[in-house]
């Protein structure tokens, strides 16, 4: 942390904004001091030479003057005083009969002592003033270009923790030494410190628990304050507190050390500036936030409610058949024959197993939309994916034949086996609910350059191309066909949820020979093992 | 086989009828607990020949009543569960149970796995850990002394880790084996987790033995769970 300081300002357009301090703070008191002596000494070093050139003691006097003028300029107006007064007495010592005395001979000489006095307190108190009303000029504008700079980039950035982390990252830039921010979450518990991504050693004090301590109290407070870390040598923290329009977002902290942490006092007034900004910023991205939210909410409200009224009809059409039966069965006025018991014991059984269908695509759903749709992959083995899922689906073929064909060797692919298996059983149900009995189902895998891919066709009526487009659109069964067949409902949405959430593709269209295809492509790992 | 005894832990009532409905046409004793805590109760006082459990019940873990059970008897054990309870059936076999089913289940299917259960109370304990003698299911047959696999007379040629797994399998025929208690019979404790592995092996041995891959008749897959031998 090396804030570097000059005296002079010649470079004003200088980029680094590393100096928005006062001027004379910037260097110890030591040297500028050792400046002055070394002006002053040049100074009548020359007087000397001047003198000793016979030249008249006008000249003397004036050379005098503007080494005081030149100490002020580059030590600053009190040492410029000091000077003038120490001029006086040097020249007093030096030139004026008898030498190397501070007698006169001469009483004329107090005139001009008097007069060499006034003018150069004079020179050097205009001087001092003007430079310093130079330098707040420049002082001020390099404050304003570093408020702009850091509001211009508050507003590039979205997210409160990247606005964050921009602010720390353009402070440390601005400032050359270490800053970080207490974040504090919604039940006002201070978080552990952020620190900018190139923070060095000495960043550790800001976890320092004592100092933690010290940021939550500032939080609380909503109070600027300076600190001194225990077990530090000199370092100095300003904490300023991150207020925002509804809560305290969090805590600045910024570290001085050596002869700048005087500063910290000095520039609170700069730092909750920039706090105030940071917080408008934050304000701003929370704001953001929770637009999204409630946006999200809204979409999930409107999706549940769609899916309770498409589910509803699924649910509804099976358990009306199962009461029925069920009633019947139960007998009233005769007993039903043999036949009848059987027929009516076989529907309910084939009810119910269509209501277990439902609910395992609804318990997929909810799976995927439960969490962030994130299958959890793993690598599975294809054959065992199609041997379950024919398991799943042989006792609803009815009169179909299911045909399968494997690669030709064993592949594996990172997928989410169950819901995969959903995908398929999901895909070969489609082709048997829309086929007619006698029909084959080819169920059939390949690895192609695109991924592993698998394909379901069959030799049924194929899809109403006018239905194509709607197939994967959540909810929606066939065209007007919702209440006299089943409806697919959920099973191909939820198939490309799936797919999709696999980084996959899922395509339909008709077979050359007339039937439905389905082909879905997932990406594989690596190829076989 | 019948009279057997078979105590059934399951608080659902509806299926507790059906079940009885169903038990005792096949001539099997049925008797009934609604809670963990009567279960444990019962079995320790009547001593079934099995027991049926339901993983998910009102007073206790599922689990907890298999390690109650497993502290003193090696009655065979059959799990009920839901669909979405994958890793609590996996538990289940590590802890002790025998064989599992998903609600909902098919009859056929489960007066199958009891029939399978049962047969396995009345052999010999030890008998499974190595294998004498023949296996048969079906046309496959294995000769454990000859360590040869034929399948309708005809020699097939296996891998030693094919055949080792072949041979565990059909020491526990028709009941279901985890991917974990066969990797650790296989390829020892350190590589449990490597179920991936097995799968391949699983999956080229099954090449070797179905006339149809994807239709096994032999070497079945319980999807997430494990693998399981037909033994008929």
């Amino acid at each position: 942390m090396n804030m570097r300081f000059r005296i002079f300002r010649r470079d004003r357009h200088d980029r680094t904004y590393n100096s928005l301090t006062v001027a004379f703070l910037r260097r110890s008191p030591y040297v500028l001091a050792l400046r002055a002596a070394l002006v002053l000494s040049t100074a009548t070093g020359l007087a000397y030479l001047l003198d000793q050139l016979g030249l008249s003691e006008s000249n003397v006097v004036m050379v005098f003057v503007l080494g005081v003028l030149a100490v002020t300029v580059l030590a600053g107006r009190t040492l410029g005083i000091i000077s003038s007064v120490i001029g006086v007495l040097a020249f007093n010592f030096l030139f004026t009969a008898p030498k190397f005395t501070l007698v006169v001979n001469d009483s004329t000489y107090l005139i001009t002592f008097a007069v060499m006095l006034v003018v150069t307190f004079t020179t050097s108190g205009l001087t001092g003033r003007i430079q310093q009303q130079a330098e707040a000029v420049a002082q001020r504008e390099r404050r304003t270009e570093a408020l702009y700079q850091m509001s211009r980039s508050l507003l590039r950035h979205s997210g409160r923790t990247e606005v964050l982390k921009n602010a720390l990252q353009q402070l440390r830039h601005l400032l050359s030494t270490e800053v970080c921010c207490y974040q504090l979450d919604a039940d006002d518990v201070l978080a552990a410190p952020m620190l900018t991504d190139s923070a060095g050693e000495e960043a550790r004090v800001f976890s320092k628990p004592s100092e933690i301590q010290l940021a939550e109290w500032v939080a609380r407070n909503r109070r600027t304050t300076v600190s001194k870390p225990p077990n530090t040598v000199n370092t100095n923290v300003l904490y300023v507190p991150l207020v925002g329009s509804a809560a305290v977002h969090g805590v600045l902290g910024v570290l001085f050390k050596g002869a700048d942490r005087y500063l910290a006092q000095e520039l609170t007034g700069l730092f909750e500036t920039f706090a105030a900004q940071i917080s408008l910023a934050m304000d701003r991205e929370q704001l953001a936030e929770e637009h999204e939210r409630t946006r999200l909410d809204a979409e999930g409200e409107r999706l549940k409610s769609n899916l309770l009224r498409s589910i509803s009809h699924d649910l509804r059409t099976p358990l009306s058949g199962i009461s029925g039966s069920a009633n019947a069965l139960m007998g009233t006025d005769h007993e039903p024959g043999y036949e009848t018991r059987r027929e009516l014991a076989h529907s309910i059984y084939q009810e119910s197993t269509w209501l277990s269908r439902v609910v395992e695509n609804l318990l997929s759903l909810t799976r995927l939309e439960g969490r962030e749709i994130q299958p959890s992959r793993k690598e599975e083995v294809v054959d065992d994916l199609v041997a379950s899922t024919v398991e799943h689906c042989k006792m609803r073929l009815e009169n179909r034949t299911l045909k399968t064909s494997l690669p030709n060797k064993v592949v594996t692919a990172p997928m989410d086996g169950n819901l995969m298996e959903q995908v398929l059983v999901n895909l070969v149900d489609n082709a048997i609910k829309h086929t007619p009995e006698g029909t084959t189902i080819n169920l059939e895998v390949d690895c192609q350059d695109d991924g592993l891919v698998f394909m379901v066709t069959d030799d049924g009526p194929g899809f109403d191309t006018r239905l194509i487009p709607h197939l994967f659109d959540r909810f929606t069964a066939g065209l007007g066909e919702a209440d006299s067949r089943r409806g697919v409902g959920l099973g191909l949405a939820i198939c490309k949820t799936i797919v999709d959430a696999h980084g996959g593709s899922i395509r339909a269209d008709n077979a050359p020979s007339g039937g439905a295809r389905m082909r879905v492509t997932i990406p594989m790992g690596r190829t076989d093992v | 086989m019948s009279e057997a005894r078979i105590v059934l832990i399951e608080d659902e009532k509806s299926i507790r009828n059906f079940l009885r409905a169903t038990l005792e046409a096949q001539k099997y004793k049925l008797i009934e607990a609604s809670n963990g805590r009567e279960g444990i109760s019962l079995t320790a006082s009547h001593v079934p020949e099995l027991v049926i459990l339901d993983l998910g019940l009102p007073d206790m873990d599922g689990i907890e009543v298999i390690e109650a059970i497993r502290a003193w008897a090696s009655i065979p054990i059959l799990i009920l569960s839901a669909r979405d309870q994958e890793l609590d059936k996996v538990a289940a076999l590590d802890a002790g149970a025998d064989d599992y089913l998903t609600k909902p289940f098919g009859l056929e299917e489960l007066l199958a796995r009891i029939r399978v259960a049962l047969r396995h109370t009345s052999r010999a304990p030890g008998s499974e850990d190595s294998p004498s003698g023949t296996f048969t299911a079906g046309a496959l047959e294995i000769d454990f002394e000859r360590r040869t696999v034929t399948i309708s007379g005809e020699r097939i040629h296996l891998t030693p880790t094919e055949y080792k797994l072949l041979s565990i399998l059909a020491g526990y025929a028709g009941r279901v084996l985890t991917h974990s208690f066969l990797l650790k019979a296989v390829w020892g404790p350190g590589s449990v987790s490597e179920t991936q592995y097995l799968r391949v092996f699983m999956a080229n041995l099954r090449r070797k033995l179905e006339k149809d891959p994807t239709n096994p008749r032999y070497v079945l897959t319980e999807m997430g769970v494990g693998y399981r031998l037909s033994d008929e």
